[in-house]
């Protein structure tokens, strides 16, 4: 029988603790009442927390992942009594959802006429992508804003999702993939006749899923999350995303924090765990190792 | 080796059960978002506390619209229009009344109440105290304020 080595589980377990410890502090901390909280995480001392450490007259965080009374509480304020969080998550998806659809549109595409389409400065163009890729969003920021003000669509989720349409990463990660198509199927659709169209609607698309899927899952993380640019375009509180209010979440209404980050954090779970295969193949196959 | 071809071949199974889950979560989630959506525009409209409106005249402000401390310092409570989440909505906004000349059991005079601008209406009535930031909506008539008000600024009074 093969023995097996301890350290390694144990690295893995561990490292797979720190990686989940967040979600399910999250969790069970979302069952919790508003003064439950208050009694564990606020700096006031009160009759609840007294036994906690006291420093000065201040409470110290009390970190726990039982609730003493679990109820839904939170998410009953959340959901019935906080109509702003409800806006905000609509606006997170206004933003996300033309930004998905649109590169699952564009992307294959531009990466059809990067791979399969010869013109002069082709590579010269995809080294220009792959250097915007590398580069921080802060930094394109400052061009975006100039031309969102050009365009007039400052203030406007236009500023935030033209530019995320054409966001380099999907483009880098389909032509990767296309990179190992084999080429003899795409030299048969054109002795059979097939346009170039014809050749990429038939042929390629079918074949991209699992690097669009990938693409799809990665952007969405990408959009879902999205701070700096909703904080310089979009000055209206109400049209904030969730990902923009969320850190003030905390100190407006602490009593409803962990179930606004469950009620934030699901969506992103869901797409992960419906596109996890897709993901893992679509990264093997744009040989991103 | 028997036990991993096994496994192996479960993996799909597992895997479909799994997504199979995943999606009904995901169902759960977007109906209890929606629900509460059409909620937060509905039933939580209905169920903010009620105020009516009366205008502040010469400077004669409504004993009800006002709340007294302990200390004699009187607490005006007036309303404002304002961007909420779903459209415009009314909130409660208080002033603290240090000069004031009480008239008679129904009014006291306020001097600085002629010069605030914006909300000539008061809440009359509450079926909760008022506090400052407090939302509600309007009953028993219709506000004073036009409606070519612009998110953010002060409600102004109908000629």
């Amino acid at each position: 029988m093969k023995k097996r080595s301890v350290l390694p589980v144990m690295v893995v377990t561990l490292a797979a603790a720190v990686a989940v410890f967040p979600v399910l502090f999250i969790l069970s901390n979302s069952l919790m009442s508003g003064r439950e909280i208050l009694s564990h995480y606020g700096s006031a001392v009160t009759a609840a927390n007294q036994n906690d450490f006291i420093y000065n007259d201040v409470h110290f965080v009390h970190f726990t992942l039982l609730p003493s009374n679990p109820t839904l509480a939170q998410y009953k304020t959340l959901l019935f009594y906080s109509p702003v969080y409800l806006r905000m998550f609509w606006n997170s998806l206004i933003l996300v959802v033309p930004v998905l659809v649109g590169q699952m549109v564009l992307a294959p595409l531009t990466a059809y006429g990067f791979e399969y389409v010869n013109w002069k400065w082709k590579e010269a163009l995809y080294f220009l992508y792959i250097v915007i890729l590398l580069m921080p969003t802060q930094l394109l920021m400052v061009p975006n804003f100039l031309v969102a003000g050009w365009l007039h669509i400052r203030d406007s989720y236009l500023a935030i999702i033209l530019p995320a349409l054409f966001h380099p990463l999907g483009v880098f990660l389909v032509r990767q993939q296309l990179k190992g198509f084999p080429r003899a199927c795409m030299e048969a659709a054109a002795l059979d006749g097939a346009t170039a169209m014809q050749a990429y609607r038939c042929i390629v698309r079918p074949n991209m899923r699992s690097a669009v899927a990938a693409m799809l899952v990665l952007l969405f993380a990408d959009n879902w999350n999205i701070v700096d640019q909703a904080v310089v375009f979009i000055h209206e509180t109400f049209d904030n995303p969730l990902s923009v209010y969320l850190g003030t979440v905390a100190e407006a209404d602490p009593g409803i924090f962990f179930a606004v980050s469950v009620f934030y954090f699901v969506p992103a779970l869901v797409v992960f765990l419906l596109g996890e295969e897709s993901l893992s193949e679509g990264i093997v196959l744009s040989e991103m190792k | 080796m028997h036990f991993r071809k096994a496994k192996a071949e479960k993996a799909p199974g597992a895997r479909r059960r799994m997504r199979r889950v995943v999606c009904i979560v995901a169902a759960v989630y977007a109906l209890i978002l929606l629900a509460a959506t059409v909620y937060s525009q509905t039933g939580y409209v209905e169920r903010l506390p009620a105020v009516a409106l009366a205008k502040i005249e010469n400077g004669m402000v409504l004993r009800k619209s006002m709340t007294r401390d302990t200390s004699g310092t009187y607490t005006m409570y007036t309303v404002v229009r304002e961007r909420g989440p779903w459209g415009m909505r009314y909130i409660v906004r208080q002033t603290i009344i240090k000069d004031y000349e009480p008239v008679d059991n129904r009014c006291i005079y306020v001097p600085i109440a002629e010069s605030i601008r914006g909300p000539l209406a008061v809440p009359l009535s509450a079926n909760q105290p008022l506090y400052d930031g407090m939302e509600v909506r309007i009953v028993d008539g219709t506000p004073v304020w036009t409606e070519d008000v612009e998110a953010g600024a002060e409600p102004t009074a109908e000629p």
